[in-house]
């Protein structure tokens, strides 16, 4: 009979732990859906929530507080979202946060993020009261403003091949060896053109610099949404690159009128064609350009079959579908 | 012929497994209960299969972990290795791991038991001798595989975790708090509640299809031989087959 | 039929059981006094199993009656079948010893089953498992599981849990099958020691004519699913009829 009372022992031993196993999984994940705290309600009225739904988070400051209880449309222009959160925060959360919809990473879960506008002291929130809300930095939005500077930059750059392509092929050339004055204004749109495609280059590398921590995970992705600096920071790099190819338009206006004087015989070509070195510089340059460009459309590429990109692209992709039968229906009425 | 026999054969088993399953019902829950030898095979079933069951997890868990480790570092995701690899464990690793153990270790163990027991008479002997031989041999078995399987599945959770948690830190170094963090963040009630569930019908099938092979073992040794192979076999297959019905009814469900 | 005003302990009338095509048992009669060892003599497969497990209720005949001690078996309900099934003991052609208990544990399972409800004195337990044991002479043994034991000593281990509820009536399934001679004849003096001891009356199914011959006050041919013949051994020895004479050749 000894025999039997420790192994009873050992089996109660083993189905104890395994119910403790149990219990300790579900309290834990409980925990972690704000099932055993003590919880109080706000809410706040969003005109776009893109996608949030219920069970997702809700950050304070960058802390998880919260899950999303409700999602409901109360108008054709607003969506009421409820939101349980953890009552110690409660003190810190004032009637003059602001509520806003963000991304979990770059291509990660929605989520709330409260923030605290100003430092000064304000009346703690009420349990069911109201946040005010404000707009987020639209990760879709950003991404189709670079999307449009690629392709601009892409018909910068073949407006440029091609008129190179005529300048070499151009036998009338010959003929305006003698202008000198067409010269300089040549050598110096040149220079603007190099200018333009270092800068061109620096934002592509600074561009591929970027697309790189992405990928390694850095954080960066995060980053760029909620660090207002970055933000801006790639707001004005964008910026940057529009102007640039707006120089870059202008430098190409520049040929074309340059060439067109050529073709019709204004001379100055000459030291153009006499300085080798010239002649070297331009090759590069546009080589320059050229790769810039392919690199460029590369890591757009690249971001396209990227995963994290992969439902972007879909979701814009649809978005282009849904509009053109829009304008298809609109077109038919 | 061939085929028409085998699929009579086929149906023919089908209606005596399920006639099997209703006799089960019907005296499981009628007294006399047999507690005292539910308890020995809990112990039996339950405690002697840890160790193997134990083992096999943390192999489990430690090998997801280090396979999965190079395709996320690809994606620069290496911080979602304890969430991915804990829910791919908790979802279905586990609970599929310890019922084909189960099946392995006690539905052949089962299947040869109750094979003997019939081919040397003990099963009449024990109706002899005033006792229900279904309810003392039967109910208490597949009682014991479905509720030791679900204790096995949490004890292998446990330890499959811990072993990822070990092959996290092989390469990377993520701290036991932040680990289990990761861990329980990833995981949700509508991924642990149906692989849990699912360990109950599990462990039912191991039972019922060790103790149905056994209990209508054919006359000599080669019979018991085939009782406890195609205890396995069968057994290992129906887990498979209600895997899928299991999935499909959690994504019927909406609980993915 | 030598005594015809003894006590009828067994009465089979009429029993029948096919399987398929094969009639095993076909309308068989059968009476069992009180105090005989009556064999049952046929040749393998000639239903003698199936006739002893009919009686004890393991299986169903199709057709005819079983009475003892005046009940219908075939009839009762299952208390009342493990009540009767008390004075009834059952030794098995293969011992049927379970092999994940000792041999206490073995000799003490019919008795734990069928006293259940009752109140059970563990020292009047430990006393019946002795007693049973000294019957057989093997109380060194008690502690032993069932495979450390040879062939001869299971077999007896067997008779001693047959014996643990002193039944009125026991059947034997081919008790010397499996075992040499000698100790087939220990067993077989064995079985004639309790009988004496317990009054008992007893069927003894078999096939082995040393244990026809040591332990038979009377003898029943089973042939061809009917009563063949009867009568004591040496009776049926002189006989002329060719299928009887088949088996003592």
């Amino acid at each position: 009979m000894k025999r039997t009372t420790s192994s009873n022992v050992q089996l109660g031993l083993f189905v104890t732990i395994g119910l403790i196993f149990l219990l300790a999984s579900l309290y834990l994940i409980g925990n972690n859906q704000n099932l055993f705290d003590s919880t109080f309600e706000v809410h706040a009225t969003f005109y776009n929530v893109s996608g949030l739904t219920k069970g997702n988070n809700v950050r304070f400051s960058g802390i998880d507080v919260g899950t999303i209880k409700q999602v409901e449309i109360i108008s054709d222009t607003s969506v009421n979202v409820t939101m349980v959160i953890q009552d110690e925060v409660r003190p810190f959360i004032k009637k003059t946060s602001v509520a806003s919809v963000g991304t979990d990473g770059l291509m990660g879960n929605k989520l709330i993020n409260i923030t605290n506008l100003s430092t000064t002291m304000g009346e703690t929130i009420e349990p069911g009261g109201m946040l005010v809300t404000s707009k987020a930095i639209e990760t879709d939005n950003m991404l189709r403003t670079l999307d449009q500077t690629n392709k601009n930059l892409y018909d910068i750059t073949s407006d440029i091949k091609r008129i190179t392509q005529k300048v070499n092929n151009n036998n009338s050339l010959w003929s305006i060896l003698m202008d000198t004055t067409v010269a300089d204004n040549l050598k110096q749109s040149i220079s603007s053109v190099r200018q333009t495609t270092r800068n061109t280059a620096n934002f592509t590398n600074e561009l591929n610099r970027l697309l790189n921590d992405l990928k390694a995970g850095k954080g960066a992705a995060g980053a760029i949404l909620l660090d207002s600096i970055s933000s801006v920071k790639l707001r004005s790099s964008i910026q940057q690159l529009q102007e640039a190819s707006n120089k870059a338009l202008k430098v190409t206006n520049d040929i074309k009128l340059l060439t067109e004087k050529m073709k019709k015989g204004e001379g100055g070509a000459g030291v153009l064609m006499s300085d080798s070195i010239f002649a070297k510089d331009l090759k590069k340059t546009m080589h320059n350009i050229t790769e810039g460009s392919a690199r460029f459309d590369e890591n757009m590429e690249a971001m396209k079959h990227n995963f994290l990109f992969k439902g972007y692209f879909k979701d814009q992709e649809k978005e282009l579908k849904k509009q053109k039968q829009d304008s298809l229906k609109k077109a038919r009425k | 012929m061939a085929i028409t026999n085998n699929l009579k054969r086929f149906f023919e088993e089908t209606g005596d497994i399920s006639r099997f399953v209703t006799r089960f019902f019907k005296e499981g829950f009628k007294p006399r209960y047999e507690f005292g030898e539910l308890i020995r095979q809990s112990f039996f079933i339950g405690y002697k299969s840890l160790p193997l069951v134990g083992i096999t997890a943390f192999i489990m868990g430690l090998v997801l972990t280090i396979q999965s480790r190079p395709t996320l570092v690809e994606f620069g995701a290496e911080s979602w290795l304890p969430g991915m690899v804990s829910l791919s464990l908790v979802r279905e690793i586990s609970p599929m791991i310890t019922a084909l153990i189960a099946a392995g270790k006690i539905g052949s163990s089962i299947g040869a038991e109750l094979g003997s027991m019939k081919v040397t008479e003990q099963i009449d002997a024990m109706e002899v001798s005033g006792t229900n031989p279904f309810k003392f041999l039967v109910v208490t078995r597949v009682m014991a595989t479905t509720f030791m399987l679900p204790i096995l599945s949490l004890w292998a959770n446990a330890i499959g975790l811990y072993g990822s948690y070990l092959g996290v830190n092989i390469k990377g170094s993520v701290s036991w708090h932040l680990y289990w963090n990761q861990v329980f963040e990833a995981l949700s009630y509508s991924d642990f509640i149906p692989s849990l569930t699912k360990t109950f019908f599990f462990g039912f099938t191991i039972g019922i299809i060790g103790c149905y092979k056994g209990y209508n073992s054919k006359k000599g040794t080669e019979g018991v031989g085939n009782s406890a192979n195609s205890a396995v076999v069968v057994s290992s297959l129906l887990i498979f087959i209600l895997d899928l019905i299991a999935v499909q009814i959690t994504d019927l469900l909406g609980l993915t | 039929m030598a005594d015809q005003n003894k006590e009828i302990v067994l009465a089979i009338r009429d029993l029948c059981k096919s399987f398929g095509d094969n009639h095993v048992l076909n309308h068989f009669d059968l009476d069992l006094y009180k105090g005989e060892n009556l064999v049952v003599l046929g040749k393998s497969g000639s239903g003698k199993s199936v006739l002893i497990k009919c009686i004890i209720g393991l299986m169903k005949p199709d057709q005819g009656s079983i009475t003892i001690f005046g009940q219908d078996v075939l009839s009762l309900e299952h208390e009342e079948l493990d009540r009767l099934r008390m004075k009834i003991g059952f030794l098995f052609q293969s011992n049927a010893l379970y092999d994940s208990m000792t041999v206490k544990e073995n000799l003490e399972f019919p008795l734990r089953r069928h006293w259940m409800k009752k109140e059970m004195n563990p020292a009047k337990v430990n006393e019946l498992v002795m007693e049973a044991l000294e019957n057989v002479g093997l109380e060194h043994t008690i502690d032993m599981m069932p495979v450390e034991l040879s062939g001869g000593m299971r077999k007896r281990i067997a008779l001693a849990r047959t014996l643990i509820l002193k039944p009125e009536i026991i059947l034997y399934d081919e008790p010397t099958t499996g075992l040499d001679p000698i100790t087939a004849k220990e067993i077989i003096q064995l079985m004639i020691d309790i009988q004496h001891k317990y009054q008992t009356s007893s069927i003894i199914i078999s096939h082995d004519l040393q244990c026809v011959s040591m332990a038979s006050d009377r003898v029943v041919m089973l042939i061809d699913g009917i009563c063949y013949a009867s009568g004591n051994y040496k009776e049926l020895r002189t006989r002329e009829d060719q299928k009887v004479k088949l088996f003592f050749d």
